[in-house]
């Protein structure tokens, strides 16, 4: 009855072979590859149940309480730190006009590239009773010490302002991201509903960006958990100084793990409670009506305020601290520029590279898997992929070498039994054990975002695909990625910086002569040598910085893109 | 996207099969828990004189251990150094180092600053005297480290963390030499002459000493040598209003660590190892550490460097350095019961 | 002629929830045909399932003479080649139309596509457009271009959900037409889901009424308002009132109306008790008749009045009358009968009771909320 047209016949024609939607290959191509990359977790998780002898009643006794208490203040005073400076940012810079607006939009990014132990050393250096400006303060005085008070910054206090100063821009890269994909008319909607726009901004703004800032707020409440060199270094006991003083002074390795492990599920509860309290709420658009974002014109005292909130966190989180950072690379430094100080440049920037490229792609897989065939195994499996990040970078680095070198061992030992030679370690101690390792470490990150991004894309979207023959690789392609891109860049950008600054895994699990700037910035500082850190310190922030300007304006053009 | 496959393939295969392999045979594979700086120049030394290359991976000593535990008799390493006594004890007890019987090394290193058995060998000694703000102390008030508990300390005593293992191996030593509970009573006594909570490094208990927070610090020596020798004026400042002395000389000695050498059980290039072992405690390495780094050496015919003679000779403690790592977790226990931070 | 979707037994669960339930029908090449029923009927997941989004929990789909879903086995929905077009249009927002529209086109060249795609576009009455954004389209533009979108592949099925639901009146009004006229001319088999039944009739050459899951009657607009098969469906469709009657012995019925011949689908037994359905256009006003009635209620529509008529006992009719017979409430007015087809109901067939919500109340489809659930 209709006429076959030539279009009909140049038509692939559909096989006419049914594909169960019970159980598929998605399946179990998700869930054994996030399995994969849980085995670090369950090797942690495994010694639970180890017997670990007397250690336990030891600690219960007398430190316990000390690390789980500062541990918990230390996280809240973080989640307060880096919600006040990025949410109040990310609104700003997306919603309002002010002088300096688009610069801010990505430095405000810039402290991401600072290692947290190092702006904890640059700011000890600075502030504490023997740095320059508590000497000036009492040459004008003529005060000694105990003669005034002074903000002890090796403190608990002192440890989750460093944090929340390198931080905060988790939470504000998301939110802002949000804030942007925001569709004005919902702020209409609640300002003519009798909402004042601050009123409109808690009530309709902030909780419609609710995912976002909670994915950005756990992402710097995990890696809180997970720090070590600052704590250590200002004499704040937390559960993870704590397994490392259980692991090293105790000398024992189960004890240690054990309370890895205590420190994971404590996560895991967290998380289940964020997501039990959203429930069935969906976050994405129910509309396609996007308005051009109109930003709020700022009066002059409003603009100067704002201003100041940008700057203070700039400066405060980058502008202080590399400048401390170039005054000693300038004035005291020892370390010089040669041949091997590129080699660290290269190999960071590969690992780097190779693993945010990868991080990426599982997250989208990951994603779009749960997303498209999200049945239980799928999302405990990938959440149990995603769990590594609160684990400290040590920790994880002996749950990758525990099974990495089981197998190549069990493999050698066949080989040998079978063939009569060795094969030797395969896997351990490569480039690719240590890539495995990151992977585990920071695919939170960059799942974190991409889910985000991707919960915003409404279903029928994929749907509308699916209908006009679209496979998932073809929907991945041709739909999300170009929708997703903002999101893509930041979760390649968070990893990358990530590993960037990475240092424990980095440093057990490394090939021989094998060094990155982290590690070389590390060396030097844990020697007590600042100043001779400082060049890989700032280079560090220096190759960060490229990738967060790129970023800025990739996302910058996408929306413009979008709006024109 | 297929733009983007590629520049995430080339260089993770790259990655693969490029750097990882790196080490051949003949030569010599190191784990360190020395930091690069402070071994790779002697490393060099060693490859230039003998041919022989040997391959560098740093890290923390107990990750360093549980890293050569797990590999197993696979493992490429052939040498494991550390930083203190204690590590090499437990990676003895761990089973993973062998003896080596080398007259050159017995003769050389004394008794007590190497395994009875010949598993590990000390390159370096790091001495852990008390230091004092030069004019605000009479060094005659000063004798002992038992003595820091005594009362008239109160509030004048800077030193680091407990997670530190100086801290760790100096209570070791103690417990070695008093027991457990004289040294308990002790450890409380201190903690409460503390002038702060602990926290920073050796140097900024120096620095904090000099700026007038504390009048006593106590340090590793290199610490202050470093900061003598610094580009940094504040720090070369600080370090020139402390004075040293050197305690318990009347018994047992100051407390020393070492950092020092051990030959893997999974060995495979056993023995270029055992060349490149002859060769750290070979005079002109052995003049290295001090001057480099102001650790003094082990051999006790080489001179320390020119900082650390000024502060003239001093008896050392001979216990064997083993006991530290037996005591260790002891010590760390004791320290978490008397609340030192 | 050949069947181009068989629906037979299909039944959609969710848990233990059966939202569809042994439904079966089936539309022949080139039909328009519409699933129409109250929000939460199971229409649209009736709908998802002919796509193939949803399992089948049983029964079998046929597309074009193929089995494409029974139980356990649920062909993937982009190897259907079926079109839909979604509620929110669900265009892509980084794409242009004229990339949007040829996103579903394969196998063909750049040129071919573009050809397509303008040979659309025209269809449509959207040249032109081609380079612009959906966000830069009117609501109408997007239906468009959602439509021309799904049609663009010569799908074997065009699956319409709820298209003209977010959109206004006026417009929603005019495009229903044009989309009708469209498909015919392309002769596209088609399946519209909606709630509005003015959608419906002027759209769809069959409609099916879901109810809980249930197809209750498959017919043309017109069998349905004048014959409708069960109480849901005369209560859904249109508006009338329902006249409590009694069977008697020579099969008439006897009603506060007189007595008259009654259609059944299953002929009752004597004495039982009937509702008999009168459609406001069954009762005309006639001031010559001496038959009245007091009016209790009247709602101006424009061209006529709907009147509330309040019979002696209480129960009520409703009477379409032009509106220049203006007339107050408490007036009486002639009316007469002319009823083509008596419908009737045994009482106890009478459905549940929320249907009684469209019994006098004139139902607005309009009102259901535009927010679906998934």
């Amino acid at each position: 009855m209709r006429d076959a047209v030539s279009l009909r016949s140049a038509r692939r024609k559909p096989r006419h072979t049914l594909l169960s939607t019970g159980v598929n290959a998605w399946h179990f191509a998700v869930a054994l590859l996030a399995l994969l990359l849980a085995v670090p977790v369950f090797v942690v998780l495994g010694h639970l149940f180890e017997p670990s002898g007397e250690v336990w009643r030891h600690l219960v006794d007398t430190v316990l309480q000390d690390y789980v208490i500062n541990s918990l203040l230390l996280m809240i005073g973080v989640a307060i730190g880096v919600l006040l400076v990025g949410v109040s940012t990310a609104w700003l810079t997306s919603m309002c006009h002010f002088p300096g607006r688009s610069l801010f939009e990505w430095a405000l990014l810039l402290p991401m590239a600072i290692p947290a132990y190092i702006i904890a050393y640059t700011y000890t250096g600075l502030f504490d009773f023997t740095g320059p400006f508590q000497t000036l303060l009492r040459e004008w005085t003529g005060w000694g010490y105990g003669d005034y008070w002074f903000p002890e910054i090796r403190s608990l206090e002192g440890a989750a302002l460093m944090l929340s100063l390198v931080l905060y821009p988790y939470v504000y890269l998301l939110s802002r991201a949000a804030f942007l994909s925001q569709s004005i008319c919902v702020l209409d909607v609640s300002r003519t509903l009798g909402n004042g726009p601050w009123r409109s901004f808690f009530f309709v703004a902030l909780p419609l960006a609710r995912p976002a800032i909670v994915a950005g707020l756990s992402l710097a409440l995990m890696e809180t958990l997970a720090d070590y060199g600052t704590v250590q270094y200002f004499g704040v006991s937390t559960f993870t100084t704590g397994i490392f003083r259980t692991w090293y002074g105790l000398n024992n390795a189960t004890a240690a793990a054990q309370l890895s492990a205590l420190l994971l599920l404590v996560v895991f509860a967290l998380i289940m409670l964020e997501k039990g309290s959203r429930r069935q709420a969906r976050y994405h658009h129910t509309t396609q009506r996007h308005q051009v974002l109109t930003r709020f014109q700022l009066t002059r005292k409003q603009g100067l305020m704002a201003f100041l909130i940008c700057f203070g966190a700039l400066f405060f989180g980058f502008l202080l601290p590399a400048g401390q950072l170039l005054w000693w690379a300038f004035t005291t430094a020892e370390e010089s520029l040669d041949g091997r100080f590129l080699s660290l440049i290269s190999h960071s920037l590969l690992l780097a590279g190779t693993a945010s490229g990868l991080a990426l792609l599982l997250a989208l897989f990951f994603s779009y898997g749960k997303r498209r065939h999200g049945n239980w195994l799928v999302l405990a499996a990938v959440r149990m992929a995603g769990m590594g990040y609160a684990i400290p970078g040590t920790v994880i680095a002996v749950g990758v070498i525990i099974p990495f070198a089981a197998f190549d061992n069990a493999l050698d030992a066949w080989v040998r039994e079978r063939f009569g030679w060795s094969s030797g370690l395969l896997l351990s101690g490569t480039l690719a054990a240590l890539l495995f390792a990151y992977l585990v470490r920071f695919l939170a990150v960059s799942l974190q975002t991409v889910d985000a991004g991707l919960g915003k894309i409404r279903p029928t979207l994929d749907e509308v695909a699916r209908s006009l023959g679209s496979r998932s690789g073809e929907i991945v392609r041709k739909v999300h990625i170009p929708m997703l891109k903002g999101s893509l860049m930041t979760a390649l950008l968070l990893v990358f910086v990530d590993v960037l600054k990475e240092l424990p895994a980095t440093l057990i699990l490394r090939p021989f002569n094998y060094n990155t700037l982290a590690v070389r910035a590390y060396e030097l500082a844990s020697d007590e040598r600042l100043a001779d850190a400082s060049y890989a310190a700032l280079t560090i922030v220096i190759v960060g910085i490229l990738p967060v300007i790129l970023l800025s304006r990739s996302i910058t053009r996408s929306r413009h893109a979008q709006s024109t | 996207m297929s733009i983007y496959v590629k520049l995430i393939l080339v260089p993770l295969l790259l990655c693969l099969f490029g750097p990882a392999h790196a080490s051949a045979a003949g030569e010599v594979n190191l784990y360190s828990a020395r930091k690069e700086n402070l071994i790779k120049p002697l490393l060099d030394r060693f490859t230039e004189e003998t041919g022989i290359a040997v391959n560098l991976v740093t890290g923390k000593a107990d990750t360093l251990l549980q890293r050569l535990q797990r590999e197993g008799r696979n493992s490429p390493a052939d040498l494991l150094i550390t930083t203190d006594a204690g590590r090499l004890h437990r990676a003895k007890t761990a089973g993973v180092t062998q003896a080596v019987s080398s007259e050159t090394l017995n003769s050389l290193v004394p008794a007590n600053f190497r395994d009875p058995k010949g598993h590990w060998f000390g390159l370096s000694l790091r001495a852990r005297p008390i230091l004092y703000v030069e004019g605000k102390i009479d060094p005659a008030e000063l004798s002992t480290y038992e003595a820091l508990s005594d009362a008239k300390w109160r509030g004048r005593i800077c030193i680091r963390s407990s997670n530190n293992i100086y801290n760790q191996s100096l209570v070791a030593s103690m417990i070695a030499a008093n027991g457990k509970q004289a040294t308990t009573q002790w450890a409380a006594g201190l903690v409460k002459n503390f002038a702060r909570p602990p926290k920073g490094g050796d140097r900024d208990q120096i620095k904090a000493a000099a700026a007038g927070i504390c009048d006593i610090a106590i340090a590793n020596t290199y610490y202050l040598v470093g900061m003598l020798t610094s580009k940094d004026e504040t720090q070369r400042q600080a370090a020139e209003k402390m004075a040293l002395f050197w305690p318990n000389q009347a018994e047992r000695g100051v407390h020393v660590n070492i950092s020092g050498v051990a030959l893997t059980r999974s060995a495979k290039n056993r023995e270029q190892a055992i060349r490149l072992l002859e060769f750290l405690v070979s005079k002109p390495s052995q003049a290295w550490y001090a001057e480099t780094n102001g650790e003094y050496p082990v051999r006790r015919d080489v001179a320390a460097g020119e900082i650390l003679n000024t502060w003239g000779a001093f008896k050392l403690d001979s216990l064997n350095l083993g006991k530290l790592g037996e005591n260790n977790p002891e010590a760390v226990r004791l320290m978490d019961r008397v609340g030192w931070k | 002629m050949r069947n181009q979707l068989e629906v037979k037994h299909a039944s959609v669960k969710y848990g233990s929830q059966t939202v569809v339930d042994d439904v079966s029908f089936e539309l022949e090449s080139g039909a328009i045909g519409c699933l129409l029923g109250p929000s939460g009927c199971g229409k649209t997941s009736l709908l998802r399932a002919i796509a193939g989004f949803e399992p089948l929990a049983e029964g079998e789909i046929l597309l074009h003479g193929r089995s494409v879903s029974y139980p356990g086995r649920t062909m993937a929905p982009e190897k259907r080649r079926v079109g839909m077009v979604f509620q929110d249009f669900a265009l892509y927002p980084h794409l242009t139309v004229e990339k949007n529209i040829a996103f579903g086109l394969r196998g063909l060249s750049g040129k071919q596509q573009s050809e397509r795609v303008r040979e659309l576009l025209g269809l449509v009455g959207l040249s032109g457009l081609d380079k612009k954004y959906p966000h830069q389209l009117s609501g109408g533009q997007q239906q468009r271009v959602a439509l021309v979108r799904a049609m663009a592949p010569r799908p074997e099925i065009l699956l319409l959900d709820e298209p003209f639901s977010g959109l206004d009146v006026e417009l929603r009004e005019q495009l229903t037409r044009e989309v009708r006229t469209i498909l015919k001319r392309e002769g596209v088999t088609a399946i519209l889901v909606t709630h509005d039944q003015q959608e419906a009739f002027s759209l769809a050459d069959s409609i099916g009424v879901l109810g809980k899951g249930r197809l209750h009657q498959w017919d043309s607009g017109y069998s349905l308002y004048h014959q409708p098969r069960d109480r849901f469906v005369a209560d859904f469709i249109g508006q009338g009132a329902m006249i409590p009657g009694r069977v008697l012995r020579d099969g008439q019925i006897d009603s506060s109306l007189g007595r008259m011949k009654g259609n059944f689908v299953d002929q009752p037994g004597e004495g039982e008790a009937v509702e008999l359905l009168f459609r406001p256009d069954d009762i005309v006003h006639d001031d010559g008749s001496e038959f009245t009635l007091e009016i209790v209620d009247k709602v101006f529509q424009g061209a006529e009045y709907l009147y509330t008529l309040a019979l002696a006992d209480g129960n009520r009719l409703l009477c379409l009358v032009q509106s220049h017979h203006d007339h107050a409430i408490g007036e009486k007015i002639g009316v007469r009968l002319h009823v083509d087809h008596v419908v009737a109901f045994p009482v106890e067939m009478s459905p549940q009771m929320d249907a009684k919500y469209f019994k006098i109340g004139q139902f607005n489809g309009r009102q259901e909320p535009a927010v679906r659930k998934y």
